[in-house]
């Protein structure tokens, strides 16, 4: 009788070692990742334009609300001040014989255009709603 | 037995993985028509397609671009190390680039001038090896097509290596010395007597 309760359960285990063992070795190796990388300005421009009117705002004002800004460029007799904030999310899969990664990068940027006598003459911005949004 | 096959293709399996990178965000589908458009002023052209991701001053005026790219790496490892059989590893990748980039020019009274639209799709490189005990050559490289944009290094540029500083006035990542795409090649053109 126990003999026969021994097959039985040999005969029950086969398939689920067989679904289980790889299974496991699986679990045991797979793992995840998540991360963000920022560079550049904070984005703090975002409220800060809507006061800024072109003619009226000056570049010690922009200055002085945004800090100081990526890049500054020199068109002769203008000015140009780019800010920019580039943010990188990254999520990884890791089952060692299968692995994906997907990194996503946005652009939160505002260029101001001022003209000799350091009046903004044009504005413009952008803040990136992230792709998993 | 299946099992078996299973497990052994898991352990020969050194690697199998995929890349995927988003670099900004698609744009506007007005963009080919605003290339093909004159005298647009500056705040119409920012209005429909917000600020540009590169910029630099040109004589007489200044240029403008905008770009997207979406890249896709495969890669794929074979090795029997885990058999006992570590000099032998067998490498297969391939990389795909999808990218969109606008290129406009202003005059000093903020005109646009001209543009240029072009939209790319393609292969972007791959390659196999047989390499013994480790792998060395990485059969695909996008390290070029990935790196930040230039606006984060503009602070540092005089604590670069000498040749790279004194190619800084001229350089297109600078604002000043024009534009140049993501992946322009260094090797040859404007940037070759930076030496990288």
């Amino acid at each position: 009788m126990a003999r026969v309760y021994h097959l039985k359960m040999r005969d029950v285990m086969k398939p689920s070692i067989r679904i289980l063992l790889p299974a496991l070795l699986l679990a045991l190796t797979a793992g995840c990742a998540q991360y963000e990388n920022r560079r550049g300005v904070e984005a703090t421009w975002a409220y800060a334009i809507a006061d800024m009117k072109p003619g009226e705002t000056t570049r010690s004002e922009v200055l002085g609300l945004l800090g100081p800004p990526s890049q500054l460029i020199a068109l002769e007799e203008e000015t140009v001040l780019y800010y920019l904030f580039e943010r990188s999310d990254g999520e990884a899969l890791i089952l060692v014989f299968y692995n994906r990664m997907q990194i996503d990068t946005r652009y939160d940027r505002a260029i101001f255009f001022f003209d000799e006598n350091d009046v903004l003459t044009d504005l413009a911005s952008h803040v990136a709603v992230p792709a998993s949004a | 037995m299946r099992c078996t096959a299973l497990l052994l293709m898991c352990v020969c399996l050194a690697a199998c993985t995929q890349w995927r990178y988003d670099l900004g965000e698609p744009l506007s589908p007005a963009a080919p028509q605003i290339a093909a458009e004159t005298a647009l002023p500056l705040g119409e052209v920012l209005a429909r397609l917000g600020p540009p991701l590169r910029i630099s001053a040109l004589p007489g005026g200044f240029a403008l671009a905008w770009e997207y790219w979406e890249i896709r790496e495969n890669l794929l490892g074979f090795s029997l190390g885990a058999m006992g059989v570590d000099f032998l590893s067998i490498d297969w990748g391939e990389a795909h680039a999808r990218s969109q980039f606008l290129l406009l020019n202003f005059n000093d009274e903020h005109r646009l001038t001209g543009g240029s639209y072009q939209a790319r799709e393609g292969v972007a490189g791959g390659g196999g090896s047989v390499q013994p005990f480790v792998s060395i050559v990485p059969v695909v490289d996008i390290e070029d097509m990935v790196e930040h944009l230039p606006q984060h290094a503009w602070g540092r540029g005089q604590l670069e290596p000498l040749p790279i500083s004194l190619n800084r006035k001229q350089s297109p990542d600078q604002g000043q010395g024009g534009v140049s795409q993501r992946d322009t090649p260094v090797g040859i053109g404007q940037q070759a007597l930076e030496l990288r």
